[in-house]
């Protein structure tokens, strides 16, 4: 057997801790840090739960929030976001389709921006003839709303959340 | 060498009394969080309960409140209710206590709207319910009234709100 052979630490420590345990701990160190920032300041992991946002997300549908989409640019028509409560223990998902200023009306089932029909490619098929009569949203506000319409009008959570309420972009 | 460690004892023992201290002098908003773990605990229950379990929960839940307490509740796509006093909070367990499932009443994330001062506060949370089926699980936005009676904290006012208004 080489000298260099009996230097080394046996095969065990080598597998737990590698060749220079000082270099490993610094590995984990900076691993479980990484982790920390991401997970606290930059996504945030969820649970789908609940059919409101079906069939985009479905119930039980592991995802996670961008927390930084919104730091450089404003929430835009189409976006699913994440909507806090009093915290970020429980959030809304939902789909923004009122923008600052607008006016939102849901007629038949289609809602209405400033009297114009949105399209909305990701509502389900047998969604119902709800109807909401208009209001306009002020200068911080967003209307947002889930995609599944096939629900009770009263029993479907949807509304307007000033915008420190949004957390971030839902990532699928 | 041995005056570091001496300094290191002082502080350790500096940080203990701390602790000690904080723990055995709760503040008022630990204590009022733990008014609601105590009533989140209280209010949930499994399937696997007996009628005696069942009963000294029924009798503990009216202690949580004033006697001239109000509660309203306005559920989305369920509709509204509210309740006057410990009788109608002892009325209203006791239909409660009759569900033949689980049931896991949660109040997170708490936020002191008016912290506590003299004998007031207030707070909201959301109050997450969760029966263990399928489609078993909501979550209501509330805020909550308390005052302090005998150095004790109570509800006094609860009501439901929304973050996405209509």
């Amino acid at each position: 057997m080489s000298d260099e052979a009996e230097a080394s630490p046996p095969m065990l420590q080598r597998v737990i801790l590698g060749k220079n345990p000082v270099v490993t701990l610094l590995r984990i160190v900076i691993l479980v840090i990484v982790v920390f920032v991401t997970f606290k300041f930059v996504l945030a992991p969820i649970k789908v739960v609940g059919i409101s946002m079906e069939p985009t997300f479905r119930n039980g549908k592991i995802c996670v929030v961008n927390r930084l989409a919104y730091r450089a640019r404003d929430p835009e028509r189409g976006d699913v976001v994440a909507v806090k409560t009093t915290g970020e223990s429980v959030l809304y998902l939902k789909r923004i389709v009122g923008l600052p200023g607008e006016t939102i009306r849901i007629g038949g089932g289609v809602i209405y921006i400033d009297e114009e029909p949105l399209e909305e490619p990701y509502v389900s098929e047998n969604q119902k003839a709800w109807f909401m009569e208009g209001r306009t949203l002020d200068e911080s506000s967003y209307f947002v709303i889930g995609d599944n319409r096939d629900t009770t009008f009263e029993g479907h959570s949807f509304g307007i959340p000033p915008r420190e309420k949004i957390l971030g972009k839902v990532i699928r | 060498m041995k005056k570091l460690l001496n300094l290191l004892l002082l502080v350790g023992l500096l940080i203990g009394c701390f602790l000690g201290i904080k723990a055995l002098l709760p503040t008022d908003e630990k204590r009022i969080q733990t008014l609601f773990f105590n009533l989140s605990g209280d209010l949930s229950f499994s399937r696997d309960f007996g009628n005696i379990q069942r009963g000294l929960r029924i009798e503990s839940l009216p202690g949580y409140f004033t006697s001239d307490c109000v509660i309203q509740l306005d559920v989305r796509g369920v509709g509204s209710r509210s309740f006057r006093g410990r009788n109608d909070i002892a009325s209203t367990a006791r239909n409660l206590f009759g569900w033949p499932g689980d049931l896991e009443v949660r109040f997170l994330d708490i936020v002191f709207r008016e912290p506590p001062d003299g004998d007031q506060a207030e707070v909201e949370l959301t109050a997450t319910i969760n029966t263990g089926e399928a489609e078993g699980f909501s979550a209501q936005e509330m805020r909550f009234q308390l005052r302090k009676v005998d150095k004790k904290w109570l509800i006094e006012k609860a009501r439901t709100f929304e973050t996405l208004v209509r």
